[in-house]
Order: C-alpha cells, then structure tokens, then sequence
C-alpha cells in the first residue's frame, strides 16, 4: 500500500483506505463512518493509542478489528 | 489532550470504559497478568502443582493466554490442531507459523503440533464433506475433532487442565444465543470452570473477565503477532452477528456486557444449584474410550474410517466415572 504525505488523515482498516479531516479523536473518526467504536483499536503512526486521541495532518490511523468468531476461540 | 495513565501519567494506550480506567502501554499488560492471575484464584481454576495445556489457534486470545500463564509462571504448554483449513489465505499454515513463532520465542515451554490430515488421512474440510454432521458447514465436524482430540492429547501427555482463551465477548454471546432460545442444560454449563471426571482434563477459561479488545491489546503491546485474518469458515456465524449486537449495547451503556455475563454467573449458583444433569447413559466407546451417550462408537471414531480411529489406550486408560461432560456441551461451535 503506498501512503502519500497528506494535510488529511489516512485511516485504513484492514483492505480499505480513506481520507479524514485532522483535529478529530479517533473515536469521532470511527462514529462518523458509521463503525462502533467498541469493535476497534486504535493505532496511530504504528502506536497503540486511547481513541480519545485527537489527530495531527498526515497521521496515519490504523483501525484494528477485534471482533472474531465462527466455532472457536481456542 | 489525550487520556493518561491512571498510575502514572503517561499517555493510555487503552481506556475501559467498564471499570473507568485507562493504562499506559507498562501498566496495561501488568494490570492483565495480576487480574488474570486474581480470576485463576477465584475460580479456583488451577495452582501452580498442575500441568496446564492452552488451546492455541495462532488467534490473539490464546497466544496472549499462552503469554500471560508463562510470565505467571504457572507450568504451561500449548497444543495446535492443524485443521488443513486453506482459504484464499492458507489460514491454517499462517496460523500455525505464528504459534510456532511464538513457540521458538520462549525457550520455556513447549508447543505441541497435532496435523489432524497426517493423523486421519483427511484434513477438517474433506471430512466435513464426506459426513452427513458436516453438510453445509464444516463447524460441527471441526468442533467435534478439536473436543475429541484435545481431551485425548491432554490425557496421553498427563495434563490434567485445558485452558482456552474465551473472553468475555465469547462467553456473552454464547449466553446471549443460549438465552435467547432457553437452552437449559446448555445455560447450566456455561461457567469458567468445567471439573475433570473421567479422566478428561479439567477446562477452564482463565480469561473471561476481559473485553475481546482487551485481550487484543495486550497482543499488541507485548509484540505478539497473532493471525488477524479468521477461519474462512467463520463468515457469517451468529457468534460474530451476537457479538456486534452486545457492543452496541454496550457503546451506549458500557459495562452492559460484563454486567451481564456476571449477573449470569451469579444467578447461575442460585438457579442451577440443585439441577441434575438430565440421566443419560454414558459408556465408553468401544475404539477410544472416551464416553458417549451412543452405543458402541463415540460420534469421533463413527466419523472416521475403522482403519484410522484412534485406538485406546490401554497402558492408561481413561477410567470411567459419571457424570461427565457430554459431549455436546455448550460451546461457540
Ligand atoms: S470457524 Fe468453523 S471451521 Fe473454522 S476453525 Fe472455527 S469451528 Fe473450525
Ligand atoms: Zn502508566
Ligand atoms: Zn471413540
């Protein structure tokens, strides 16, 4: 995946890609795409952050999915 | 600004909305050994006489489990059971590279590796579609060999507890599809701990107190890599559907989760405390020994081609007291 320096914020979770105004928290981010917060970490630059974190121009925030299933947990 | 570390200040890397607390990325993994350490008491799950193995699937639950149990100290190893499950990702060669990581990481412990394909000739997904139980979906033929074996393994190699990672999102949505269809005999079992009888190990599920991200976060901040991809199978499986419809709950009103499955655990002494397990008979089935409620073969070895049943193990058998746990016990599968 290439990342381009931006005045935006790039959020990716896992295939997906887009773009977010900076001055955010990460849970605001999350809301606004219509995602629940409760299903996420949230990594900034490489960094496992609290989602209260607010975001900087050309932050990469990374949205790691927790929730997994199917038959098993072990 | 963002939140801080509620014993030192430094920034949060994690905020639990349930128990108003936030940790920093030293704090944080501390604060999840000594809770799990004060759950193992609790429960009486196990001391540090007993021979614990932990279910490892390459996932984050059970590679953190594996993790936490070592820098506790208690006598811990792991067993993987290859699947032969291969999606569009190998996800059973990328699962058991990254138990093998792990495994090569701490010198300490060992990991043992089970290939169901080079034992039975067939990989999950080829029995599946051979059997009339795997019509559909492999889910129930593979949660059968996984019980079937891991009770096997444990007994052979003198284990006398099973742990697995189930956390607390597991253990509510299980409760939640249970209730939700009054399943009695399935409610009465659900419980962290499942005592040994019959010469099966004991199960316990020393992280069931914690929120799914939890236990991913504690993945990330030790540098444990886990596999992130599921199980293709798992698409679509009511688990998932039950677990999003709790954390929406739960967004709105946090700890509705955790209240939930310990308000269960409470009334479950209350409700369940004079229930009889309803009388089935059990004998041991005739190739493998371990108990069925059908006669002659356990539903494993019926699965199976007589020329690759496990046969029994006649050094050390597994002795035969009732009640046990059936088969069918409630589980995710
Ligand atoms: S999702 Fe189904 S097939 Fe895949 S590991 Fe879990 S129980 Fe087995
Ligand atoms: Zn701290
Ligand atoms: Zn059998």
């Amino acid at each position: 995946m290439v990342i381009f320096m931006s005045d935006k914020v790039i959020v990716t979770l896992r295939k997906e890609q887009w773009e977010a105004e900076p001055g955010k928290t990460a849970r605001q981010i999350i809301e606004e795409r219509g995602l629940n917060p409760e299903n996420f970490l949230t990594m900034i630059n490489g960094q496992l952050v609290d989602d209260s974190t607010r975001l900087k121009p050309g932050d990469h925030l990374k949205l790691v999915a927790v929730i997994s299933g199917g038959g098993d947990a072990s | 600004m963002p939140r801080k570390c509620r014993k030192c200040s430094r920034p949060a890397v994690i905020n639990m909305r349930q128990h108003k607390l936030a940790l920093c990325a030293e704090h944080y993994p501390e604060w999840i050994i000594a809770q799990t350490e004060r759950f193992i008491k609790k429960y009486h799950m196990f001391t540090r006489s007993d021979r614990v193995l932990v279910a490892v699937s390459g996932g984050k639950d059970s590679l953190a489990l594996w993790d936490v149990l070592l820098q506790l100290e208690y006598q811990v190893d792991a067993l993987y059971l290859g699947l032969g499950i291969d999606g569009a990702y190998a996800y059973s060669a990328e699962s058991r590279a990254m138990c093998e990581a792990f495994a090569a990481a701490h010198p300490g412990t060992t990991l043992h590796v089970l290939d169901i394909q080079d034992i039975y000739g067939e990989s999950i997904p080829a029995m599946a579609a051979r059997t009339r139980r795997g019509r559909g979906k492999p889910c129930s033929v593979c949660g059968l060999v996984k019980r079937h074996e891991m009770n096997r393994i444990a007994h052979d190699l003198g284990y006398n507890v099973l742990a697995t990672g189930h956390n607390l999102d597991d253990e509510a949505a299980v409760l939640f599809q249970n209730t939700l269809n009054w399943q009695v005999g399935y409610l009465a079992r659900q419980a962290p701990v499942l005592p040994e009888g019959n010469g099966f190990a004991r199960k316990v599920k020393p992280f069931c107190r914690f929120y799914e991200r939890e236990t991913a976060a504690y993945a990330i901040v030790r540098g444990i890599e886990y596999i992130y991809d599921e199980c293709p199978y798992s698409e679509g499986a009511t688990t998932i559907y039950y677990k999003e419809l709790l954390n929406k709950l739960e967004a709105e009103k946090p700890g509705a989760k955790l209240h939930f499955y310990l308000s269960f655990l409470k009334a479950r002494q209350e409700l369940f405390a004079n229930w009889k397990e309803e009388k089935v008979d059990l004998h041991p089935c005739e190739n493998c020994g371990q108990p069925t409620t059908a006669p002659g073969l356990c539903s494993f070895c019926r699965m199976l081609p007589a020329e690759v049943r496990p046969k029994v193990n006649l050094a050390n058998p597994i002795s035969l007291q009732f009640p046990v746990q059936p088969e069918n016990s409630a589980e995710k599968a």
